[in-house]
């Protein structure tokens, strides 16, 4: 009995998380309505079947992503209350309605952006954005001071975000974007709350343009 | 230390660095401190492992470890990328890796080897090897002039193509000028001998990409004023 009470407390809260997503999609720009489709479904979806397989890094990305979408509500927000949803107990049929919605691939904008350093910027320039199996984080933002960049992207210590580089989206690989999301903060005290583009492989320079 | 106790700290490493994003730049460095704490002996281990993890192609951490070994610059380490360089039944971009890190190392033994993969890469149009071929002239000037010169003066004849190798510019305008400060201005003259109207439009990009104000911080603004003014004339 108590754990039936418990799973549907558990149901609603995610009910409401969807409803409060639904309140943000509405109120959202183009751009942000599509990182949110791909979002809300990979929240769900980690919330029904769990962050299993995903990877470390990623499942703790997608448990505070989750925890944001459930922050309004002050109904979960816990790793153990997201890890407890995977259980398959909650209200599945409701949420699955919402995962359908998500389920129309993200469009990317005409360009997307990198921050990096000066030394990693004169390596690029003679290879390609990024390395072979490593992750390269890419942001529609344009305009970031290199300080901004450091905060509302999350750069890691040692990327000064002071050269910039533009990425035409045009003829890009678009199955090795791997998720858009909400920027989390990091253990540097660095908030987040931009927007960036996980994608898997290094970037060839015909789609890279140095801006700074 | 033994090759399961390097192996363990670089998948430390690699789990540490994992949400970077910075396609992988910070895990090179982290390693390259890492072993800076190292005895000879282990040292010599960690080279061992990451060029095992670069020719099994590991798949998150082969692109890292070439390279940390490019900028590490171990003993052999040209001698035994040129054995990879040779292997069958690879995919042609790892082999672009290895040719562009040998050719960034100036191993000019393997001048001969890359210049085959570069002709192969662009007769099939894969651009993706217009870095190797730009960083050919660290080996290589005339051979890489002579290429760069026919390839740029036949596809910059075609309007549309300009825009797919602008990207492509900076890595000719560096490899270039870490050689000899007179090959960009070759580089334009020998493209109009192939075709004037793709010289000319060689020479814009060139222009363009040396007017950015990273480089002029970077080789000072006399320089490149200097160098502008060559590759316009």
């Amino acid at each position: 009995m108590v754990t039936r009470k418990r799973n549907q407390a558990k149901g609603d809260a995610i009910i409401a998380a969807a409803q409060n997503w639904k309140e943000r999609y509405d109120a959202a720009s183009d751009y942000e309505k599509s990182a949110m489709l791909s979002e809300g479904f990979l929240n769900v979806a980690a919330a029904v079947v769990g962050t299993k397989g995903l990877g470390e890094a990623k499942a703790v990305g997608e448990t505070a992503a989750l925890g944001e979408v459930a922050g309004a509500t002050k109904a979960l927000g816990t790793a153990e209350e997201v890890a407890a949803l995977s259980t398959g107990a909650a209200r599945t049929s409701e949420v699955g309605a919402v995962a359908e919605i998500g389920e129309a691939a993200p469009a990317l904008p005409k360009n997307l952006y990198h921050y990096t350093s000066e030394a990693n910027a004169a390596l690029i320039e003679k290879s390609q954005l990024g390395l072979p199996g490593r992750i390269t984080y890419l942001t529609p933002e344009a305009e970031l001071t290199s300080l901004q960049a450091q905060i509302e992207l999350a750069l890691p210590q040692g990327n000064t975000g002071g050269s910039l580089f533009q990425i035409s989206t045009e003829g890009l690989d678009t199955s090795k974007v791997m998720l858009q999301r909400r920027v989390p903060g990091n253990v540097f005290n660095r908030g987040g709350g931009g927007y960036e583009v996980l994608y898997n492989g290094p970037i060839p320079l015909e789609n890279v343009t140095r801006i700074r | 230390m033994d090759r399961v106790k390097i192996l363990q700290k670089l998948r430390q490493l690699d789990v540490a660095h994992h949400d970077d994003g910075d396609g992988g730049y910070a895990l090179v460095d982290a390693i390259k401190d890492w072993a800076k704490t190292l005895d000879l002996s282990s040292r010599k281990g960690l080279w061992d492992v990451l060029l095992e993890l670069v020719s099994t192609q590991e798949p998150t951490l082969w692109g890292v470890s070439l390279e940390v070994l490019v900028q590490e610059n171990p003993d052999q380490i040209t001698t035994q990328l040129s054995r990879l360089a040779n292997l069958d039944n690879r995919s042609d971009e790892w082999k672009d890796y290895i040719c562009l890190a040998l050719l960034r190392l100036r191993h000019k033994a393997s001048a001969n080897s890359c210049v085959n993969h570069i002709k192969r890469a662009l007769e099939d149009g894969r651009r993706a090897a217009l870095p190797v071929l730009a960083a050919l002239c660290q080996v290589d000037a005339e051979a890489c002039l002579k290429f760069s010169a026919a390839y740029f003066g036949h596809v910059l004849a075609l309007d549309q193509m300009a825009e797919k190798h602008r990207g492509y510019i900076p890595a000719f305008v560096r490899n270039f000028l870490e050689v000899n400060d007179d090959l960009l201005r070759r580089f334009v003259e020998q493209t109009k001998a192939v075709n004037f109207s793709s010289g000319n439009k060689l020479a814009t990009m060139i222009d363009e990409c040396l007017a950015r104000p990273a480089f002029v911080r970077e080789i000072g603004q006399e320089k490149v004023t200097a160098l502008r003014a060559e590759v316009k004339n």
